[in-house]
C-alpha cells in the first residue's frame, strides 16, 4: 500500500514536472529593466574636494605671492616720485618668482585640482 | 514551457550583494532566474497571461524597491513569490472568482502510476497540454500549491511562507488537488483512448 502511494507520488511528480513552468514574454526582463532605468542613476551626495573658503584662501595666497613679488626690493619710498618703470619691474619680478619650480608645481597643481573638482561636480550632477 | 535551467545561475545572495554595491544590472540575473516561476504562479492564480505578466513585473519592481528593507530572514525567492502571490490575490479580488467543485462521489478508476502508463501513448507535447489543462481546472490556490510542491519540490514550510496558509491547510489542499487532477486526467484519457480506438 505504501509502495503504491509512493509510485503514485512519483508518477504525479513526473507528469507535472514534464508539463513544466510557463514562460513570460521574451521581452519580460528588458521591459522590467527599462522600468528601473530612470532610477539607475546613483544619488551622489559627496562634497566638493575644496570648500569655498579653501578656494578663497588659495586665491588670496596666490595674490599675496604676486604682491610680494611685486614689492620685494622695490624702490618705493615716501616722499619720492613713483618710478614709472614699475610695470616692467613687476613683470620681471613675477617671472623671477615663477622661475622657482616648486612654487610653479604647487600653483599648477592647485588650479588643476580646482578645475577637476568643478568638472566632476558638473558631470555627476547632470 | 520553460527551457531555462537554474543551474547556470549563482546563488541569489551573490546578485543581491552586487545590487547593494550599486550594480543595478545584476538584478536582471535575478529576474531571469525567477521569472518563469513568478509568472507561472501568477498565471495559476489569475488564468490570464497578460494579467500574470503584469503581476510578475510588478512583483519584481516591488521587490527591487523594497530591497533595502529585505533583511534576508527568508530566501529572496520565497519573499518574491510571496509578493507575486499577494499581488495575484489582490487582482483576483477585483475579478469574479470561478472555481471547479470536486465531485466527492466520483469514481477513480486509475491512479497516477497507471495513468502515467496510459499517457505514454500520447506525444510529449500532448501530454504536457493535458496536464496543463488539468491544472487550469484546479482552483487558484491548489494550482499554486501543486506547482510549488511537485514542480519546484519546495517543502511545505516554504509553501506556507509564500501562501500564508498553515501546513495542515496545505496538506489538505494538496490532497484535494491530487484527487481533482486524477479525475480530470482520467476523464481526458478515457476520451482520448475512445478516440484512438
Amino acid at each position: 500500500m505504501k509502495n503504491k502511494m509512493h509510485n503514485d507520488e512519483e508518477a504525479i511528480k513526473k507528469l507535472l514536472k514534464e508539463s513544466g513552468l510557463e514562460s513570460p514574454s521574451s521581452d519580460f526582463t528588458r521591459n522590467l529593466m527599462s522600468a528601473l532605468a530612470p532610477e539607475r542613476k546613483p544619488v551622489f551626495t559627496g562634497q566638493p574636494i575644496f570648500s569655498r573658503n579653501q578656494v578663497i584662501f588659495f586665491i588670496s595666497l596666490f595674490s599675496i605671492i604676486l604682491l610680494y613679488a611685486a614689492v620685494s626690493g622695490s624702490t618705493f619710498s615716501i616722499g619720492r616720485v613713483p618710478d614709472f618703470t614699475i610695470a616692467e619691474d613687476l613683470i620681471s619680478k613675477i617671472s623671477t618668482t615663477f622661475s622657482s619650480p616648486l612654487l610653479l608645481i604647487v600653483m599648477i597643481s592647485g588650479w588643476v585640482l580646482y578645475i577637476l573638482d568643478s568638472f566632476m561636480k558638473r558631470t555627476l550632477s547632470s | 514551457m520553460c527551457h531555462s535551467s537554474k543551474m547556470k545561475y549563482l546563488d541569489d545572495e551573490v546578485y543581491l550583494e552586487k545590487i547593494r554595491a550599486g550594480n543595478v544590472q545584476a538584478y536582471s540575473f535575478l529576474v531571469n532566474k525567477h521569472k518563469s516561476l513568478a509568472f507561472t504562479l501568477a498565471l495559476r492564480m489569475v488564468r490570464n497571461r497578460e494579467d500574470a505578466e503584469e503581476i510578475a513585473q510588478d512583483a519584481f519592481l516591488k521587490a527591487y524597491h523594497a530591497l533595502p528593507e529585505f533583511k534576508g530572514d527568508s530566501k529572496f525567492s520565497t519573499w518574491l513569490f510571496r509578493i507575486v502571490y499577494n499581488n495575484s490575490i489582490n487582482k483576483l479580488r477585483k475579478n469574479v472568482k470561478a472555481t471547479v467543485a470536486i465531485d466527492e462521489q466520483a469514481e477513480y478508476d486509475l491512479n497516477f502510476a497507471e495513468m502515467e502508463e496510459e499517457l505514454k501513448i500520447l506525444h510529449a507535447k500532448e501530454r504536457r497540454l493535458y496536464v496543463k489543462e488539468a491544472i487550469d481546472t484546479l482552483d487558484e490556490e491548489e494550482g499554486v500549491i501543486i506547482t510549488l510542491f511537485y514542480i519546484e519540490e519546495l517543502p511545505s514550510a516554504t509553501i506556507s511562507e509564500i501562501t500564508g496558509l498553515t501546513d495542515a491547510n496545505i496538506r489538505v489542499k494538496l490532497h484535494r488537488a491530487r484527487k481533482k487532477l486524477q479525475l480530470i486526467l482520467q476523464n481526458k484519457l478515457k476520451g482520448e483512448l475512445k478516440e484512438l480506438l
